[in-house]
């Protein structure tokens, strides 16, 4: 009985959100919408945002799908090869879009397996130290792991993550030599590989501006770099392009919608109307400012080029510096 | 306590698992990359030290039977009837077919037709009563886990349900 | 403003009868959602989180942390009704509750697995508001070697749930480990055991081995011989639990509830642990040890009691220092966040009666849970009148919707199946299941937290006696293992002795089957 008045508390909540006018033909069913990532990560997140801002705009629902493993591969992979009739599209991230292509040789797909519809979000990338380090600023970081290579360690969460990749380009810049000496630390997911910072189980963090945006408000950890051409709002640090890097600025996290390459243009057209719905959308954007990232509507050809871009730059970092996975 | 003759052929297969383990599925199972900073750290070495663990316990599992006196036995494993292998049987084919039919006819009619088979496999005192649970349940979850948890049930063109 | 006008503002917001509405229809989704099979509390918090979007922050906050506290311990009955652990931890719960169940005493196992997670609930709540600052600075100091020894600590538990041989035990533990190994390779990203299966790069998922091994055997037994379990018998599912038994279980609970407190408070570790550690500690302290693994109430006690010992503790880093201890609480974070609020120590300066608030709620919730438990453990009861013939199809059916709820993929129904097929092996050839997965739970624990201690190190292996925690956890690595030996020549010894007396193996005592 308490299943049924729960079951019927959701429905009304369900009904509210999608009771719309009819558009084109496409969509006669429910959109399936897979997010390579967990439930309550940065991509779940933005997803799932992105979704109910376009609940109001489609006849049919959209189902969120979440397929965890493997930094991203797994999800990327079932929708590589799902039926391309714009039923199934995927919630791509920089991880398993430009990082993991770049780094791994043996991955399931390849990006061109993909078709870009848009890329709506960027993250600005953040460098973090413990606040009680003596790592005051970059410099001092350099001076450090040109020292001692081998005992400064980058916590990130897991091989072919975002995280990785930045650390190392970000140490490349600054004119680190031997980038593949300094420790890095896998570690299970972002917030983990932010707490070890704070630890002092790691030296060192690059990632998105989200999960350490507590620990930096709270005094535990300091932000010694953003690699955006802007400062970022809460995070006290210098951006790559005023310490004279602007190479770093292409080191950036997104999130962007894709279908399989084989996905109807009648779909693909429906959710670039979609999209630009949905970056109007007042609710979308203050959570989107929330987590810290600037909400940016790509067209598809901006989409393909943006991430084609980011992943030859990754791709040639990895051949440089030997961090491709055997 | 089984018989000593079946903990024997466990121990042996355990001991036969292991080195299949150690020699085989581990050095071709695993990919070490060729530079690393410490054997300790590479990805086989967790894999080998379990392998040769499992070895080694079932070596021991082999000694412990042998010390142990003949008149020291315990319950012997039931021995199999016929029918009982007949439908056991049944049940592998009946889990193989379930799990196929998910991609023929999505998830919610294999359920139906899995459970149907499934009472007339154990052969159910009451079919009738049975034959609706079949039915129902099967929609009853669908209808929880699609409307309510959001969780897309896989579901064909055959009856695909709202 | 003072502590005291802090206080009675954050009575005031918990004072409104929306908060206590919200409260319960967290607790409510959570027990649900935990009573499903591949619904966990993860899950449910995450999708309970956008709706709290639109509402005040507190009633936001108020709605997850019960879906949460519900979500804990509603896995404990499916685990007890039908032998589907809904969550890991839960798995501990299935060892003692589905032996009772099986003896007709669901109604006293569900009774006991609900007062026990109050009674731990409550424990960890109260340890979370006294305690917080304390134990979250402690659980800081937690990094990769002393996870390694802590959980190598915890695998000397698997003595205790091996019944009568230790050796299949540590088979069946070394067989959890390497089906653990599975997937891309922490360090180095390279393949172990993938044969270039996309779906098994990411490794076997949790939930379908653990239904696997524990629900498919029930099936595959009951298709071997399909009979009803003695009517009689069934009848007695509405058994209540009586005071003696609770009485006598009441050290268990509160040992299960400080260790769930302790093991909640560091980040990463989770509730299965805590409740295997519990259950092990209480099988190890009792008089009716031999009784353990069998059908024992003070075993469903011990393990519920951890695994909802960790429920309010989770918190204390979040709340104290604004550092998620695991998933449910990075989700919870998020919630926080979307408010403008940051949990952390400012907290308790900026926002204390929203603080304040959320410890009066949290109390408040242990008692909700009891009201809401009661009412959920009454409607679920009947499921053990259920005839077999439609119960055990209906689990199957269950099983395989769930395993593929978890992430949505049909390949782990496959793995459930096929790790069902093997359980049933290990059940003829009496190896035990729950040492295979307590080391399939903490195998990737372990290994990796060796291999982030040797990066920390360079490769040295001093850095895993680091430190007062480290040597603490080694000393009680070493005291577990000679106790364990210690125990099980004395069995041998003694069964040997009896064998010379009396030809007759049923002449054994049964305590001293139990202990080896």
């Amino acid at each position: 009985m308490t299943l049924k008045s729960l079951a019927v508390a959701f429905g009304l909540a369900t009904t509210a959100l999608s009771a719309t006018p009819v558009l084109a033909q496409y969509p006669e069913r429910p959109v399936q919408i897979v997010i390579p990532y967990g439930p309550g990560g940065a991509t779940d997140l933005s997803a799932r945002a992105l979704a109910s801002a376009l609940s109001s705009h489609s006849s049919e629902p959209f189902v969120l799908v979440n397929r965890t493993g493997a930094g991203g591969a797994t999800g990327s992979a079932a929708v590589a090869n799902a039926q391309g009739d714009g039923y199934t599209v995927l919630a791509a991230r920089v991880g398993s879009h430009t990082v993991n292509p770049a780094m791994k040789a043996n991955l399931p797909y390849k990006l061109e397996d993909f078709r870009f519809v848009g890329v709506y979000e960027i993250n600005p990338v953040v460098c973090a130290v413990a606040a009680d380090s003596d790592i005051q600023s970059m410099d001092d970081l350099i001076a450090k792991a040109k020292q001692d290579p081998a005992a400064v360690r980058y916590s990130t969460s897991g091989v072919g993550s975002m995280l990785q990749i930045a650390a190392a380009m970000v140490l490349d810049s600054f004119g680190v030599e031997n980038v593949k000496e300094v420790t890095h630390l896998p570690l299970a997911g972002d917030g983990e590989a932010a707490l070890a910072v704070y630890q002092g189980t790691a030296t060192f963090i690059c990632t998105n501006s989200s999960p350490l945006a507590s620990f930096v408000k709270n005094g535990q950890l300091r932000p010694i770099l953003v690699t955006t051409s802007e400062p970022v709002e809460g995070f006290d640090a210098p951006t790559a392009a005023s310490l004279g890097h602007e190479d770093l600025e292409s080191l950036v996290g997104w999130t962007g919608i894709a279908g399989p390459d084989d996905m109807p243009d009648e779909a693909a057209e429906q959710w670039r109307s979609w999209l630009a719905e949905a970056v109007k959308d007042e609710t979308f954007l203050k959570f989107m400012k929330q987590v810290g990232s600037q909400v940016d509507l790509m067209s598809p050809d901006e989409s393909l080029e943006f991430v084609n871009n980011q992943y030859q730059t990754f791709s040639r970092l990895v051949d440089e510096l030997g961090l491709r996975v055997e | 306590m089984l018989s000593r003759r079946i903990e024997f052929v466990l121990s042996a297969s355990v001991v036969l698992f292991g080195l299949f383990l150690w020699f085989v599925a581990v050095p071709h199972g695993i990919v070490t990359p060729s530079s690393m900073r410490s054997i300790l750290l590479s990805p086989a070495f967790w894999p080998t030290i379990l392998a040769i663990a499992l070895t080694a316990s079932g070596i021991l599992l082999a000694l412990a039977q042998m010390r142990r006196r003949s008149e020291d036995m315990g319950e012997d494993v039931e021995p199999f009837a016929r029918s009982e292998t007949m439908r056991l049987v049944g049940f592998v084919a009946l889990a193989a077919l379930y799990f196929e039919a998910i991609s023929w006819i999505g998830m919610v009619w294999a359920s139906v037709l899995a459970f149907a088979l499934f009472v007339f496999l154990t052969g159910a005192p009451n079919k009738i009563i049975g034959l609706v649970a079949a039915l129902v349940l099967p929609i009853l979850l669908f209808a929880f886990f699609y409307h309510v948890a959001g969780v897309n049930i896989p579901q064909s063109d055959f009856l695909r349900l709202p | 403003m003072s502590l005291m006008d802090q206080i009675g503002m954050g009575f005031a917001l918990v004072a409104q009868w929306q908060s206590v509405g919200y409260l319960i229809l967290g607790v409510t989704i959570g027990v649900i959602a935990g009573a499903i099979p591949g619904m966990s509390a993860v899950m449910a918090v995450a999708l309970t989180l956008p709706f709290t979007f639109s509402l005040q922050p507190i009633f936001g906050i108020l709605l997850l942390l019960g879906v949460y506290k519900g979500g804990v311990f509603g896995g404990s009955i499916p685990a007890i009704l039908i032998k589907t652990p809904g969550t890991p931890a839960s798995s501990a719960t299935t060892i003692d509750g589905y032996p009772l169940a099986e003896k007709g005493q669901a109604g006293k196992a569900l009774d006991m697995a609900l007062y026990a997670s109050c009674i731990a609930d409550l424990v960890s709540n109260l340890a979370l508001i006294l305690f917080a600052g304390w134990l979250a600075s402690f659980a800081l100091q937690f990094g990769p070697p002393e996870f390694f020894t802590l959980i190598l600590f915890s695998l000397t538990i698997i003595a205790g749930v091996s019944g009568d041989s230790l050796l299949k035990g540590c088979i069946s533990a070394i067989l959890g480990l390497f089906l653990a190994t599975v997937g891309l390779d922490l360090v180095y990203g390279t393949d172990r055991f993938i044969f270039g299966s996309p779906d098994l790069m990411g490794g076997l998922n949790f939930i379908a081995v653990l239904i696997g091994l524990f629900a498919i055997p029930e099936i595959f037994a009951y298709v071997r011989q399909p009979k009803e379990i003695d009517g009689d018998v069934r009848k007695l599912g509405h058994v209540h639990l009586t005071f003696a038994e609770f009485r006598r279980s009441l050290k268990s609970i509160l040992r299960g509830s400080f260790i769930g407190v302790i093991l909640g408070a560091i980040p990463g570790i989770g509730a299965a642990p805590a409740a295997f550690v519990s259950y092990s500690e209480a099988r190890r302290n009792s008089p009716n040890r031999a009784n353990f693994g069998k059908g024992e109430i003070e075993g469903v006690a011990a393990a519920e009691s951890g695994n909802n010992g960790v429920a309010g503790a989770t918190l204390i880093p979040l709340l104290a220092l604004g550092v998620p201890g695991d998933v449910t609480t990075a989700i919870i974070i998020g919630a926080f966040m979307i408010h403008g609020l940051q949990p952390g120590p400012m907290m308790f300066a900026t926002n204390g009666d929203m603080i304040y608030a959320i410890f009066i709620g949290l109390v408040l919730s242990s008692a909700i849970l009891l009201l809401v438990g009661g009412a959920a453990i009454r409607g679920f009861r009947y499921i053990a009148d259920v005839p077999r013939y439609v119960l055990l199809p209906s689990v199957l059916v269950l099983s395989v919707y769930g395993v593929f709820a978890v992430n949505n993929s049909v390949f782990d129904v496959a793995v459930m199946f096929a790790v069902g097929a093997l359980g049933y092996a290990m059940l003829l050839l009496r190896i035990p299941a729950a040492p295979f997965v307590i080391a399939f739970i903490l195998g990737p624990l372990l290994e990796n937290n060796f291999r982030q201690s040797l990066l920390m190190s360079q490769g040295s292996l001093d850095i895993l006696a680091r430190g007062p925690i480290t040597w603490f956890f080694w000393g009680l690595t070493v005291l577990a293992i000679v106790l364990i030996v210690r125990q099980t020549m004395q069995a041998s010894r003694e069964r040997a002795d009896l064998a010379t007396l009396s030809p007759s193996p049923s002449g054994a005592p049964t305590a001293g089957r139990a202990a080896e």
